[in-house]
């Protein structure tokens, strides 16, 4: 058996790795120690990694290569697949889930995230515990130096921010030591380091995913979703995970992904105008280069989301709901154990939000989702720029031009009506870091959304682009 | 709107009626509460983001609200 080597592993996708696999050019083995090697030489060094997972690694990879010999399961697209997950994940085996945070460095659950669970039954290997912001950003923090492993480095320019919260996710797929990763968004947090990273990140629908076993930031807003380096391995993990959840209140829907069934269709797309002209110009630039891709694909509308305090009402209904959750952590010693002084003081104010007002961001929620049922009874996927500037330097405060507090609107609007987004990489600014752009779907229309992403990845070309990080 | 901005830590920009009293009692409540835990640094930044979450409350209050709009207490994206 011819095995692969290093160099041919890193930034190799799903799809490939799988085709390997059943080649017999590699075993689920071999993977586990290239992607563990990868983690310590790669991730590692950008403060990507909270915990490798070595014995456990080599466990499934042996089970995967099991069933790879008795010929089960050889459908499963992860089948032998190294990945890695945003530590708010729950794994069992004495392995710490730390939720980013110092206090919590040697927290252990006895059962695994059914996110994990799911993704062990389709034969993928866990490799590492990833980082993130300290709590999800449940702290309040204004610096990337809010997280027990230290600020997260971008590949592609270390002196620049991963993003967050699921830093640690974006950066070691960035870096291509992993495959693909999971992460979680209440607000922004796959979107925004997804982008920043030049990877692509799939916030699905609300409840698409099961929430069971992973950190609460938000009941109402928390939503797991996978970041890979292209659309098509995304969906491949998300029909994984995009299941029924027999475990929880979840919905019942499963996530399919048929390509074929939908590549002809007409895609009507409205553009949030007001959103692109708020970007940098590089930004714009490349924003306005899209366009024709677009056109190519459908129709395009210029829309305006109605005037709301978007960031105040998921601000007042995350910091509610957050301070419910953290209630024991915020009232003990472990608040002063964070790893940002300001997240030693900033949840005390969270307990002063009255219930009349945390009920009243509940009800002008009710409205933005009606809101924006009615926009996609008219159009299909509403875009913009992920973000409006590219990472930001990693040994500063955020500024305010970098809109740290409030999003975008349709980030933070769709993240309140829970509906499905993604970001692709559509190229370099003028500092050669990666910039996104967002896509968001209607409701449970998660599948429509990642098909035409996937045309419009094809399109920009950005996969037959050799990634350049720079790594420490 | 935007009532407050960041420069190296939140400032509060403009004023609402009646406010100073009701944060610096609300101030007031959460150090007798911790104790000396928190340093005047600590004070400082507490204070304006009491400040920032009033205002963001004042900023949800002025949406005009129907009878008809209820809170999800089961958040249901498709309803």
């Amino acid at each position: 058996m011819t095995s692969i080597q290093s160099s041919d592993y890193l930034f190799a996708s799903v799809g490939q790795l799988g085709q390997w696999l059943r080649a017999g050019r590699c075993t689920p083995g071999d993977l586990a120690e290239l992607a563990l090697a990868a983690l310590r030489e790669r991730a590692d060094p950008l403060n990507a990694v909270v915990n490798l997972a070595p014995n456990r690694a080599r466990g499934e990879a042996e089970a995967a290569a099991t069933r790879f010999s008795t010929g089960t399961g050889l459908n499963d697209a992860i089948l032998g697949i190294p990945y890695g997950v945003k530590d708010l994940l729950a794994t069992s085996g004495g392995l710490p889930t730390t939720w980013g945070a110092e206090p919590l460095r040697n927290q252990v659950f006895a059962d695994d995230a059914t996110v994990i669970k799911l993704l062990r039954s389709g034969g993928a290997v866990l490799c590492a515990k990833l980082a993130m912001i300290e709590l999800a950003g449940g702290g309040g923090y204004y610096q990337p130096n809010a997280s027990l492993t230290g600020p997260a480095h971008n590949p592609w320019n270390t002196n620049h921010w991963t993003g967050g919260s699921s830093s640690g996710s974006a950066a070691a797929v960035a870096c291509g030591a992993l495959p693909f990763s999971i992460g979680s968004e209440t607000r922004g947090s796959i979107l925004m380091p997804a982008s920043y990273c030049g990877v692509v990140g799939v916030r699905p629908t609300y409840d698409l995913v099961s929430r069971q076993g992973a950190m609460t930031l938000s009941w109402s807003m928390d939503k797991i979703g996978p970041i890979a380096r292209s659309v098509d391995d995304c969906a491949r993990v998300l029909e994984v995970i995009g299941v029924p959840d027999s475990t929880g209140p979840g919905h019942r829907h499963r996530f399919r992904y048929r390509p074929s069934m939908m590549e002809k269709r007409k895609i009507r797309f409205g553009l949030i105008s007001a959103e692109a002209q708020e970007a940098d110009a590089d930004i714009g630039r490349l924003f306005d280069a899209v366009i024709p891709e677009l056109e190519q694909l459908g129709s395009i509308e210029e829309m305006e989301l109605p005037n709301l305090p978007y960031g105040d009402v998921a601000r007042l209904i995350i910091a509610s709901e957050a301070s419910s959750f953290f209630e024991e952590f915020i009232e003990s010693e472990m608040l002063a154990g964070l790893r940002a002084p300001e997240s030693h003081v900033i949840p005390y104010a969270y307990g002063t939000i009255l219930a009349k007002d945390y009920i009243r961001a509940l009800r002008v929620r009710s409205q933005v989702l009606t809101i924006l049922h009615d926009i996609f009874s008219q159009i299909d996927i509403l875009i913009t720029p992920t973000t409006t500037r590219t990472a930001s330097p990693i040994d500063r405060p955020f500024t305010a031009a970098a809109n740290r507090d409030s999003g975008s609107d349709l980030n933070v609007s769709s993240n309140l009506a829970g509906f499905p987004a993604v970001t692709i990489p559509i190229g370099l600014d003028s500092k050669r870091l990666p910039v996104g752009l967002q896509m968001v779907g209607g409701a449970f229309k998660d599948e429509e959304l990642l098909v035409a992403a996937a045309r419009i990845e094809r399109g920009v070309g950005w996969q037959e682009r050799p990634p350049e990080p720079s790594l420490p | 709107m935007i009532f407050y901005k960041y420069s190296g830590g939140l400032q509060a920009v403009g004023d609402v009626d009646g406010e100073d009293d009701v944060v610096e009692q609300q101030l007031h409540t959460i150090l007798e509460r911790q104790q000396g835990r928190i340093d005047e640094a600590g004070i400082h930044d507490l204070r304006e983001h009491l400040v920032a979450f009033r205002r963001r409350a004042e900023s949800v209050r002025r949406v005009p609200l129907s009878l008809a709009d209820e809170p999800a207490l089961r958040f249901d994206p498709q309803e």
